[in-house]
């Protein structure tokens, strides 16, 4: 009934009941000493009476008090906290009314306000959405184009920090380190003759704008054919400009170069002498004067030698062919695609399953040749379907294409393989595909009696199902401009929050005890620049943290001690994790938790964990009060961050929460007037008893 | 003392398809001395008919790389059913383990890659013709 009453009016009788109560409380006292008074000590009564007064009024105050922090204060508080977030993160829950309920029609405006805002920015999204949804899909595609060029590219800012970077160059340099946004370029590269490139190409005056540099990598000694071109204009740089680099691997090439220089001069050396030999033994022969009686012997020992010279250059030529011709990394499933493109709507039914194989070749030359093949197969009417499979054979794999019915004459074959390829390159036959493949094609009969034509394919790999990659962990062209004018050394100090690199992370342990002997099994991270999650940045590494997993631990999350078995210890994956987080800020959810487990391995890792650290618990009890609820599912449900019931508790889900729940964090940290790192400290340091509790935990 | 090679009670007859050079010769000699029969034919097609009147027990096929003609006879002969007992000895000049594998695919019982002394031929000959 009270919640039905107008807020002034419940105000006015709360004040009217305060007024009434301390005059009844009054009225009471001085009856209660008046009965009591004692004629000749009247002050006694009077005392007694004003002291029970003094109390019951002290008590009824307190009481209005409780009442009014219960039902107005906190109410208040909650709920600007609630619209805070609001103005900051796209929620589209309605408000909770229900702490603000003796608040009148406050909850139920804001409530109407906020719908405003919700419907007003969701107009506003999808206007937005559809003005850039082009622009969208076009960045997409020029990604997807990137993704897909056989060549490394790495954009590096004047500062010598990476800008962009495609899944080539990840490849390219998987031994020695992986490119990230903002580290530098020698992290990867040998310093000295980018370095000195970069200079040349600063001072040339005749307009040079690139230039060819061989470049070794810095951990695995990799020889790089590296191209760098000057940038700048179109790419908005400051006034220096920065650089493209494009990188080829030519430590293969070169090897393979040596290798036919050492296989020739030693077949010449090594032919030499049988030679020589066989010339005297015969010379021997047909000398008139004679005198060489066991030349039989002689000659067929000369003759053996050298057979057997031939036949061990020959195994070593054979075992260390390789090729010229461009080869890349294509699956079964591109490699049928490719063919069923090239065969079009009207060939005969093509049954391909699509094993998870990646094949080293010329995918278009491969599929071209064995659409030419299907089409020669139909031409003849040896087959009304056709199967096609490629499995794993030694090293490499093979394919067989097989149907029910004739098999393929070799004259046949032989039309098909010294005609020149349709669409190629360069005229080109696909007998000499074959050959550049130092591959060779021939007709089977399989065992169950079907014709086939076998190709074999000399180098190929299992590969993980594509439909299985997590999110983040595909072959994406990371990029941001923006970093073209920053410099990002790490340093906190004076520095913009949206200026900062964040790493955002999670642990999965084997207990809540660090310094009782509990251990990391699980280790996710991703990085956050300019205000956005950077996808491909990932790690997510298990753990083998030698020692059990308590079953209760397990039930949590999931990893048993089979998983983690051959796993990297602590020591490898906390360097990696280490390497990951190189010149960032530290986020986490309870920090000091996660933190504790690192500084207690800092020795065995090797590197100390001294970044500068963020808890998310901290920041917000500064955003929502000390009072709120801090669990991450609070956090979550606060800002409107859906976390999939499969990844919660998985350290990969909840990192991305907690970066999700951070990032909207950020935004209202900033509308507070908290724009620097040194800002939040301060607010930090301002509730004295948060940064102490803090230091405690981080230790 | 050299050994007499005879299949089944009669004499060997062994049938040399292309090496029509010194290599053929030196084949011919040896294997003659060891008191087998010894047709030679061009390796073409065309000779199938002439293969299948000579009746071989083992036919020995010189295979190069890049010329697929001897694999074409080879699918030929073991299309033909007068041939089905005669074993296919096929000489390469590579000895990959891609081309012995493609040998076998097309029918050869066994493969040698040149060069290879005279013994390794008479021993496979002669294990061919016991077989």
């Amino acid at each position: 009934m009270f919640n039905t009453l107008s807020l002034r009016l419940r105000i006015f009788l709360f004040f009217a009941l305060l007024g009434c109560g301390a005059l009844a409380i009054l009225a009471g006292s001085l009856a209660f000493a008046a009965a009591r008074m004692d004629p000749a000590q009247p002050m006694a009564a009077l005392t007694t009476g004003g002291i029970m007064a003094g109390f019951l009024t002290a008590a009824l105050v307190a009481g209005i008090w409780y009442l009014f922090d219960e039902n107005v204060a906190r109410a208040i508080e909650r709920l600007s906290s609630e619209l805070r977030a609001r103005a900051h993160a796209d929620i589209s829950r309605d408000l909770d009314a229900a702490p603000a309920k003796y608040l009148g029609d406050l909850a139920p405006a804001a409530g109407e306000l906020t719908r405003t805002l919700a419907s007003a920015r969701s107009e506003l999204e999808e206007t937005v959405a559809e003005q850039t949804s082009r622009l969208k899909e076009q960045t997409a595609q020029l990604t997807a184009l990137l993704s897909d060029v056989d060549m490394g590219l790495i954009l590096c800012a004047p500062s010598h920090q990476i800008v962009f970077y495609n899944p080539t160059s990840v490849d390219l340099l998987q031994d020695t380190g992986r490119p990230r946004l903002d580290r530098m370029i020698f992290d990867l590269l040998r310093e000295g003759p980018i370095r000195r490139t970069y200079e040349t190409l600063l001072k040339a005056e005749t307009g040079e704008k690139h230039r060819d540099v061989l470049v070794s990598t810095v951990a695995c000694g990799r020889t790089i054919a590296a191209h760098m071109r000057l940038v700048s204009g179109a790419l908005g740089m400051g006034e220096k400009p920065g650089y493209v680099l494009t990188l080829r691997d030519v430590s293969k090439d070169m090897k393979m170069h040596s290798e036919r220089e050492r296989l020739l001069t030693e077949t010449i050396d090594s032919v030499r002498l049988p030679a020589a030999r066989l010339q005297a033994v015969l010379d021997m022969i047909n000398d008139p004067v004679g005198g060489f009686a066991d030349h039989d012997a002689a000659l067929r020992s000369e003759a053996a030698e050298l057979v057997e010279v031939v036949n061990t250059l020959a195994e070593r030529h054979d075992a260390d062919q390789d090729t010229w011709w461009p080869m890349q990394d294509v699956r079964a499933s591109q490699l049928i695609d490719a063919i069923r493109g090239h065969l079009g709507p009207d060939a005969l039914p093509l049954d391909a399953p699509s094993p998870h194989i990646s094949l080293r070749c010329d995918g278009f030359a491969l599929s071209s040749l064995l659409a030419s093949l299907i089409h020669k197969i139909t031409d003849l009417g040896l087959a009304k379907a056709l199967s096609l499979t490629v499995e794993m054979e030694g090293p490499g794999a093979m394919v067989s294409l097989h149907w029910d019915g004739g098999a393929l004459p070799i004259p046949a074959l032989r039309e098909v393989l010294d005609a020149p390829l349709e669409d190629g390159p360069i005229e080109i036959t696909g007998q000499e595909i074959l050959n550049h493949h130092n591959s060779d094609i021939w007709p089977e009969t399989t065992d169950s009696g079907q014709a086939a034509l076998m190709l074999p394919i000399a180098e190929a790999r299992m590969v993980e199902a594509l439909g299985s990659l997590k999110p983040g962990y595909g072959r994406p062209t990371v990029f941001d401009f923006d970093l073209l004018t920053q410099v990002r050394d790490g340093a906190v100090t004076g520095k913009k929050l949206s200026e900062l690199t964040y790493v955002v992370f999670d642990t999965e342990t084997t207990g809540l005890d660090p310094k009782g002997g509990d251990e990391i099994v699980q280790i996710a991270a991703v990085r956050l620049l300019n205000g956005k999650r950077v996808d491909g940045e990932v790690l997510d590494q298990l753990v083998d943290p030698k020692r059990t997993i308590p079953p209760k631990s397990t039930e949590i999350h999931g990893i048993t001690e089979d998983m983690v078995k051959g796993m990297p210890t602590i020591k490898e994956a906390g360097a990696q994790f280490h390497r990951f987080c190189q010149n960032a800020v530290l986020v986490a959810h309870n920090a000091p938790f996660d933190m504790a487990f690192f500084h207690r391995h800092a020795e065995t890792i090797g590197a100390p964990f001294d970044h500068p650290v963020i808890d998310t618990v901290l920041l917000s009890a500064i955003l929502f009060g000390q009072n709120e609820v801090h669990t991450l599912d609070a956090l979550a449900d606060r800002f409107g961050v859906v976390i999939p019931a499969e990844v919660r508790h998985t350290a990969y889900g909840d990192t991305v929460a907690t970066a999700e729940v951070f990032q909207r964090m950020l935004a209202m940290l900033e509308a507070q007037g908290m724009t620097t790192y040194d800002d939040v400290v301060a607010a930090m340091e301002k509730n004295a008893r948060l940064m102490r509790e803090m230091k405690a935990r981080v230790g | 003392m050299t050994k007499t090679f005879s299949c089944n009670g009669h004499e060997a007859r062994v049938a040399l398809l292309g090496l029509d050079d010194t290599l053929g010769d030196a084949i011919e000699h040896s294997l003659s001395r060891d008191g087998c029969a010894l047709t030679r034919a061009p390796c073409a097609t065309s000779v199938l008919d002439g293969l299948c009147a000579a009746c071989p027990d083992v036919i020995v096929l010189e295979s190069r790389t890049s010329d697929m003609s001897a694999f074409g006879l080879a699918q030929e002969i073991r299309q033909r059913r007068d041939l089905d007992h005669a074993r296919l000895l096929v000489l390469q000049n590579s000895g990959r383990a891609i081309d012995k594998r493609r040998a076998r695919a097309m029918g050869a019982d066994a493969f040698l890659s040149m060069p290879f002394p005279m013994s390794s031929l008479r021993i496979e000959v002669g294990r061919l013709l016991e077989a």
